[in-house]
């Protein structure tokens, strides 16, 4: 076997035992972690393979990267964002009790992304209780200091953010603000004019888009699409099909079996335990 | 017609408008009255019962402006003795319809008050005294012939007698005997002729009714425990000094509002300079406010507007408008309480209202009993009592998850059987159409008043259709227009 193969091996080994670990302390009542981070089911067990921390950190900077048509992302921001992280979650890491009662902020940079307004109406009535609070700007420095002050206060269940390109500089200032609030906020962000996908700090970063029809006879739904995981702190890049659900604001994993042919390598199939 | 006795004997002090028609004027004696108008009723001037009336007079007053300045100095003018207000109605004159119709309101408000007024707006304290008493107009009976305003109106000005500048009487005798009748008279003259011959005060008063002096008027606030008044013997120069002595005058207030358990909803900061001039910042919170913290950390973003110039002598700060606060006690002992989240949300609201002015909305958004989808969405403020809203009686289509507006036209190439676009080019992108639902027939609410801004949009009969392209995107677009003049336009997109 060689070297590579047995680094893999390693590393694939170290992961699962920080999996078993987490869910032992999860079945004693508590996190057993210093970051108090939970490991939580997002749709789909493979989701917790990606995430070395073992799931969606509580408190922390998190961007969901825009092309022009990517308009489930503001679907996919606001779930990201109504998460909850419960210390008390049972075992079996279903999603915790509702959380208390704070608001979600949104504050929309006009002309960011190319997709008009975000339309509040097309919510569920269970997602405007409390009532989200929206804010819409011109200038992208009033953005940023508009999120950076309610994250800090602490008074939001979570901050979604639509901007354009910021420095490394400013993605820290938010991490720090998000740490001092207890606060999450999810970044809406355009991809490059090029494609390409900017530097971030930020602990995840995500992307959806709209599946083609994959066959001549095959008839897209508009529901299907392509959840990646591009990046982020100690996460491994990943890629699922998911369905959306705009009426319930809701993601659903595709046939994990689907999902495996698609995503695993051959190569590291022998490195998985 | 009510007399005052002095050592000149019984004056006549106030006259009713017939009896100053007839030609009585205020400080001749009763008996010259008496034998122009031997049916004259008169009664001893009751000076408690005067004060009491102009009093509430003044209160009555209030709801066309909070600031009011009763004239002290009428009884040194030897005019008709008749009493006067000033209104500083700067930024308040719209609520009424403008200033004409405000005019209309004052004359009619007084009259159902049983009390004969005459009321002119001007630019200026002096300009508008002289005006209420001096300006007929060429067609009087017109409210509009009462507003003087002086850049256009200098001629008008001039023509006012030299008494409406509120000068003594020997002053005026003087001037009478130079045959300097009117303001027309005096303003071409030599400034220094003038102050050598008459003294300062002519063109000390000249130049306040033109404005180019300040003058301060003591403005009467209504009686209230939420103000406190304090005045420096040592005028403040320095804005850290001006800055500490606001911080401790709303920790008083605010420490008089706990012990009520009131909180603020508004402040006012007044400073005084000694020149007469006078700085004033207003604050407004969206929640009932104890905190002076809070307070002094929203006023901290306006103190650097403040020029002390020679010195500060008076700072007035007064909380206008308090509201009770809903408490909830949360420990038994001494130590503060925590502060309710609402509280909380409400200065973090307050802070980033402060900060961005009203021109970026902070709203909560909320349905409204409409099928058109640019009006179903109303805007909440976001800390005042949820408005009852009128959902729509019948559930309606699914909607997008964002809304494009204005709408975006597109180019239908080929379109189905039923209308639907089967090809389009949208931001110079070729779409084609796998599969279309629809139409959703939205017509326009004729019954309401329409939205001037979306007035060309609102009026439009539109058919929308729902579209998946074979990237698997979900677009909402409508057709509108009438027949063989198809308009589409592009209003939504999807996300499932």
């Amino acid at each position: 076997m060689s070297e590579r193969c047995i680094h893999q091996a390693r590393a694939a080994l170290a992961r699962a035992e920080q999996q078993w670990k987490v869910q032992v302390s999860c079945l004693s009542g508590g996190p057993d972690r210093a970051d108090g981070v939970i490991a939580r089911a997002f749709g789909d067990t493979f989701l917790r393979d990606h995430i070395s921390i073992g799931g969606l950190a509580p408190t922390g900077l998190h961007e969901v990267l825009c092309g022009h048509d990517d308009c489930a992302a503001s679907l996919l921001a606001w779930y990201l964002a109504t998460l909850s992280v419960d210390a008390s979650s049972d075992a079996s890491n279903h999603l915790s009790a509702p959380p208390p009662c704070k608001s979600i902020f949104w504050i929309r940079q006009r002309r960011a992304l190319d997709q008009g307004g975000f339309y509040a109406l097309s919510l569920p009535i269970t997602a405007l209780e409390p009532e989200p609070l929206m804010m819409t700007v011109d200038q992208q420095a009033t953005a940023l200091w508009t999120c950076e002050e309610v994250a800090k206060s602490g008074q939001v269940r979570a901050v979604i953010i639509e901007t354009t390109d910021y420095d490394l500089t400013t993605a820290r200032r938010l991490q720090l603000a998000c740490e001092n609030g207890g606060t999450r906020i999810i970044v809406l962000r355009p991809l490059a004019k090029n494609g390409r996908i900017p530097t971030s700090s930020a602990w995840t970063r995500w992307r959806i888009t709209p599946v083609n029809a994959l066959k001549p006879t095959e008839r897209p739904t508009g529901n299907d699409h392509h959840l990646s995981l591009i990046g982020g702190r100690g996460v491994r890049p990943g890629s699922w099909k998911v369905k959306t659900d705009a009426t319930t604001f809701s993601l659903s994993v595709a046939d994990p079996l689907e999902n495996r042919l698609s995503e695993d390598n051959p190569k590291d199939r022998h490195a998985h335990a | 017609m009510i007399t005052r006795s002095d050592h000149k004997g019984v004056l006549v002090c106030g006259l009713n408008e017939s009896a100053q028609k007839a030609g009585l004027h205020g400080g001749m004696r009763l008996s010259d009255a008496r034998s122009i108008l031997p049916d004259l009723t008169d009664s001893p001037e009751d000076a408690e019962l005067c004060e009491g009336k102009f009093a509430r007079l003044v209160r009555f007053m209030d709801r066309y402006s909070p600031w009011i300045a009763p004239d002290r100095e009428l009884h040194a003018h030897g005019l008709n003795g008749d009493a006067g207000l000033w209104l500083e109605i700067t930024g308040s004159s719209h609520l009424f319809g403008g200033e004409g119709a405000m005019i209309t309101q004052i004359l009619r408000d007084m009259k159902a008050q049983g009390t004969t007024a005459r009321v002119a707006i001007a630019d200026t304290a002096g300009a508008a005294w002289a005006a209420a008493r001096c300006h007929t107009g060429r067609h009087p009976g017109g409210p509009h012939e009462r507003i003087l305003s002086l850049p256009r109106d200098h001629g008008v000005a001039a023509e006012f007698p030299v008494s409406c500048l509120r000068l003594s009487d020997d002053i005026i005798a003087v001037l009478a005997r130079l045959g300097l009748k009117q303001l027309g008279d005096i303003t071409p003259l030599p400034r220094a002729n003038i102050t050598t011959r008459l003294g300062p005060d002519v063109l000390h008063r000249l130049d306040q009714f033109y404005g180019r002096l300040p003058e301060h008027l003591n403005f009467e606030l209504p009686d209230t425990p939420w103000l406190i008044k304090q005045s420096f013997g040592e005028p403040l120069g320095d804005a850290a000094n001006l800055a500490h002595a606001i911080e401790s005058m709303v920790a008083d207030l605010c420490s008089k509002l706990r012990d009520e358990n009131l909180g603020l909803r508004r402040l006012i900061v007044r400073s005084i300079r000694v020149d007469g001039h006078a700085h004033t910042i207003t604050t407004t919170t969206g929640t009932p406010c104890q905190s002076e913290n809070h307070i002094l950390r929203l006023l901290a973003e306006k103190m650097p507007g403040v020029d002390t110039g020679f010195g500060i002598e008076q700072v007035i700060v007064y909380a206008p408008w308090v509201e009770h606060v809903a408490f909830r006690q949360v420990r038994l002992d001494r130590q503060q309480n925590e502060r309710s989240d609402a509280i909380a949300l409400g200065e973090l609201l307050d802070r980033i209202t402060h900060h961005l002015g009203p021109k970026d909305i902070l709203y909560r958004p909320a349905h409204h009993a409409s099928h058109l989808p640019e009006r179903a969405a109303i805007r909440q403020s976001p800390t005042g009592p949820a408005k009852p809203v009128r959902i729509a009686d019948a559930p309606l289509p699914k909607r997008p998850v964002r809304l494009i507006d204005p709408p975006e036209p597109v180019d239908v190439m080929e379109r189905s059987a039923n209308g639907a676009p089967t090809k389009l080019r949208w931001r110079k992108m070729m779409i084609d159409v796998l599969r279309a639902d629809g139409p959703e027939r939205i017509c326009p609410e004729w019954w309401s008043h329409l939205d001037r801004d979306n007035y060309a949009l609102s009026q439009m009969t539109r058919d929308y259709f729902r579209i998946c392209d074979q990237k698997g995107r979900l677009i909402w677009l409508f057709r509108s227009g009438h027949a063989g003049q198809d308009i589409w336009s592009v209003h939504g997109l999807f996300a499932g």
